[in-house]
Formats: C-alpha cells, structure tokens, sequence
C-alpha cells in the first residue's frame, strides 16, 4: 500500500531521513517509534507529500506520487487522511461542519454530508456533541472529531502524527482501542509514528525503529521477542522495567558483597512457572522481590523483577546458572552493604 | 451657538462618517486580496516574485507619510472623481493610503494562526483556493474584523487630516473654525464627536469579532 525507496531529506545542514526504505502493506497497522529528531516525523510527511523528500520515491496504492502535478497530487491525497497530535481542528467551525470539511472540499452533496457525519459521529460516540464548537471539547474528544474528520472521506490510509501524544494515558488508550476499532471495522491501513512504546506495544503489527534519519530495525510485533538483539525488544523491557527508587540506588555500589541486586526478565512460557518460590527452596536461599512487572505484548506475556539475595559468591553463580536454564535474562544492577530497605 | 453652526457640525459628522465608512469599504475591497496574495505567495503556493514584489509595494507605500501621499495623489484623484476637492475625493488618497496598511494587517492575522492549519488543508488535497475560502477566512475572521476595526479608527485619523486640504468633514470644520478663527467650542466639539466615532468603531468591531469567536 505504501512503499517508500530511498527517501533522503536534508534541511540545511541537518539531514533528516538517510536513504530510507520502507513497505507497509494494505491493512496493516505500521508504527514508527523514535525519539524526537529521529526523522519519524519528517517521513510521515513525505507519504503525503505534506513535506517533499529531496529524492526517493513515495508510492502509495501503486501511484509514484512524487512525479504528480498539483491536481493529481491533490487527487492522491484524498486517499489518505490523517491526524495530528495538536488534532488541528478548525475553531471556526463545529463539530459537525470541521468533520464536513473533507468531504466539502471534495465536493460531496450536503445530503450525503449529513447521513455521513451522523454515522461518523456514532462511530466515535460523539454524537451529542454534533454542535459544539472545539473549544468546549477535551483533548480525547477533540481527536475522535480529527478521527472522524480522517475517515468520512473514507481514505485507504490513515497517517497518524503522535496522535495520542498530547493526552493522558487513559485517554490515550481509549483512542487507540477506537483506532483498532476502526481498523477492524474498515481494513483501512494505518501508520502511526509515536515516541512511546505503549502506543505500538498495544495496536501495532508491525514495528520500524528509527535514529538519526534511518530506519534501523522492521520487525513485525509477534517476531520482536524471538530476536534477542532486538532494539523494539529493549525498548519494550525499558518501558516495562521499573526504575529503582532512589533510596535504594543510593545504597547500591558495585563493591561485591553478599547482597547483590538483580533484574531478571522473563517471557513467554517461563512467566508461568513459579520460578521464584521452587528456586528459594532448591537452593536453599533468601530471595528478596523489591519491584516488579508484568504485561503483555501481543500474544507474548513477559515480565521483569528486581530482587535482593541473600547469597555468597556461589550461591549467586548457581542462581544465575539456574536462571539461564529457564531462559531468565539476568542483570546485576549492583550490590547493598546492608539490607536494601 | 448659532443654528448654522450645528448644521455644519451635523453636515460634516456626516461627511466625516461617509469618508471613513466608504474608504474602510474600499480598502477591505482592495486590501484584504493583496493581503490574502502577500500570505499565500509565502505559505501556501510560494512564489518568491510575487511575494517580493507585493511586501514591497507595501512597505513601499507605508513609508509615505499620509499628508504627503494626500497632495502627491492630486492628479490621480482629478483622473477618477474629476476634482481633487470634496470628500469623494478625498476618498482616493484615504482609500489608497489605508490599503497598504489592512493588507499587512490581514498578513498578520493570517501568520498568528497555528502552523497546521495549512498542513491540514493540504493533507485534505484542498486546492489554494480551497484553502482560502475554507480554512484560512474563517479561522482568521476574528482577527480579520479586529484589522478591519484598527483600519477605520486609523481612517478617522486620516479623514480629519485630508480635511484640511479641502477634503471636508470634521478635520474640515475643525481646522476652519478651531485653528484659524480661534473658536475653541468648536474645536472640542469636533474632538468630542471623533472621540464618539472611534468608540463606537471599537466597540461595534469587538462585538461583530466576538460572534465568529468561539471559546
């Protein structure tokens, strides 16, 4: 639905995408995680050509988009719609005419207008709120409007520019949970480019990580676990990981003693067993849990936990050595001198 | 007071009101494409030549100081209205000095709205004019009527200035009268009735902005 070969934008001296590649099939749920300059931003653009790549192609539903003319171009663009993180809504306008703008532009009839934008509004169940102005509206509300503004063109494709970054984490997942809803509904494509990993985490099918204008890791979600070097992979366990609390990282120090703290990660199969409780009593040893966290990633249940021992050098090398043969991902974080709490 | 002189005052309030009212017309008329042009050919659809060429009529045409444009205009004036005497021809220089001026405040208006504006028409595949007439007019219109309430108060101005080269009106009464008979009921009466004028404008403009606002 989407391909882009060697993309290469520079602004001034600053070169924002580096040659990149990438394919995005019909119906998928394509998300682009980077951190902020990253050129996620700038690559989204170039698919609707909202900014032109220096070179490259951009094909989008087999139509090399970058050799139209302004009217075709214009064309193209009613096939994707999409939505912004500041939702860009019209404040002239109600709900009911900011969601009637594409398809005014398009040059719909205002009769279908109507039976469309009450079906819409249905859809993100907003209906009551058909004309109110945006001011009156929360963030939430303001994005379903964007969303429902997106589709009543009924595009193919739906590009969503940190859609959720500017709400809350309850209101994020109600808008995420819509978008599934619609994808389910429509099959309509969606890219999303996001900077949180709970975003891709909880819809995406596939993910591209990107750093300083590359595309450097495509993984499809279901995939991202069997890969151990996978950036998607550490990003995911950095997300669930917890940070110690500062009374306890003041204590630590890398001075070896009977009390080292550990972070074991554990997926798939191995968080089902009861591997703490059967490892303290074949050992024999005092395990201590400080934190902990589970959560699942598509079908793939993984956790993390920080624990104290109480455990000499050996004690702590058989631990570790049981650890590995249940597949645990071991880490020693540092050692206490005296209990950690 | 004598009855005539009240006449007079009433004649030329009127006038006044006529200069200001059509002038503010005809600038909007001419103002607000150059405006919309001077915008466009920068942020919509760039066009360098266009975009160099209008901002420096603009600023060309607002360094003139208004009572030097006023007399400078006389043969242009004679060519439109016939005589370079009367308020109608005042209304050349007036419309013509304040044109400029809404146009770069119309540009103004338009830069203070948020950067996605445009990207959102665009991703929607509206053409320049769609953008125009369906997301640009509209999110401005508040600020439009403000630069639209600045102009006529600037107009005012403007007015009593091109009375006192035989534009007539109050500037008219008020330099006859006030300045060169020495009557100093008359020359606060006159500013009195200007002082009313530019209220009303103001507040009048505040309250048609305040409809197309909505927060």
């Amino acid at each position: 639905m989407i391909e882009l070969t060697g993309l290469t934008k520079t602004y001034q001296d600053h070169s924002a995408l580096k040659n990149v590649d990438l394919f995005v099939q019909e119906g998928e749920i394509f998300g682009i995680i980077g951190k902020s300059g990253a050129g996620k931003s700038t690559l989204l653009r170039c698919i609707n050509l909202l900014e032109r790549p220096d070179s490259g192609q951009v094909i989008v539903d087999g139509e090399n988009i970058t050799e139209l003319s302004p009217h075709p171009l214009r064309l193209a663009r009613h096939k994707t719609a999409m939505i912004f993180q500041q939702f860009n809504l019209l404040n002239s306008k109600s709900v009911y005419d900011n969601i009637a703008l594409p398809m005014r532009i398009q040059g719909i009839d205002e009769d279908r207008i109507r039976i469309k934008i009450s079906e819409l509004l249905n859809l993100v169940e907003l209906d009551e709120k058909i004309h109110t102005y945006p001011s009156q509206l929360s963030g939430g509300q303001k994005q379903r409007v964007a969303i429902a503004r997106a589709l009543s063109t009924s595009p193919k494709i739906l590009l969503c520019d940190e859609a959720t970054s500017a709400l809350d984490p309850q209101t994020t997942d109600a808008i995420l949970s819509l978008l599934q809803k619609i994808h389910a509904l429509y099959g309509i494509t969606i890219l999303l480019i996001t900077h949180e990993m709970a975003v891709v985490k909880s819809i995406c099918h596939r993910v591209a990580v990107m750093d300083a204008g590359k595309i450097i890791e495509n993984t499809a979600m279901a995939q991202v676990f069997s890969k151990q070097d996978s950036i998607a992979r550490s990003m995911l366990y950095a997300q669930l990981s917890p940070t110690l609390p500062h009374c306890i990282e003041e204590k630590m120090s890398l001075v070896p003693s009977n009390q080292p703290i550990l972070r074991l990660f554990f997926e798939g199969q191995d968080a089902t067993v009861p591997f703490i409780s059967q490892t303290s009593r074949e050992l024999s040893l005092d395990i201590n849990i400080l934190l902990a966290n589970i959560d699942r990633f598509d079908t793939v249940t993984c956790g993390v936990l920080i624990v104290e021992l109480n455990a000499n050098k050996p004690l702590l090398q058989s631990f570790i050595k049981r650890c590995e043969q249940f597949n645990l991902t071991v880490e020693i974080l540092g050692y206490v001198h005296n209990h950690a709490l | 007071m004598s009855i005539t002189m009240l006449y007079d005052l009433l004649i030329a309030t009127g006038e006044t009101l006529y200069m200001v009212f059509a002038s503010t017309f005809f600038a909007l008329l001419l103002g607000l494409p150059l405006g919309t042009v001077l915008f466009t050919s920068a942020r919509i659809k760039p066009n360098p030549a266009i975009h160099h060429l209008i901002a420096g009529f603009i600023n060309f045409s607002r360094s003139i100081p208004f009572i030097i444009l006023l007399v400078a205009l006389i043969p242009l004036t004679r060519l439109l209205v016939g005589t370079s005497i009367g308020i109608h021809a005042a209304m050349v220089p007036l419309t013509l000095g304040a044109t400029p001026f809404f146009a770069r405040l119309v540009d103004n208006a338009y830069q203070s709205l948020p950067k996605g504006l445009i990207e959102t028409g665009q991703s929607m595949g509206a053409s320049t004019w769609q953008t125009i007439f369906h997301l640009l007019l509209p999110e401005a219109m508040p600020h439009l009527i403000h630069a639209m309430t600045v102009t006529a108060i600037t107009l005012v101005n403007y007015s009593a200035m091109a009375g006192t080269v035989g534009g007539g009106g109050l500037g008219d009464l008020a330099i006859r009268y006030g300045y060169q008979r020495f009557d100093l009921t008359i020359m606060l009466i006159t500013v009195l009735i200007l002082v009313v004028i530019v209220q009303a404008i103001q507040v009048g403009g505040d309250k048609l902005a305040k409809r197309f606002l909505h927060d």
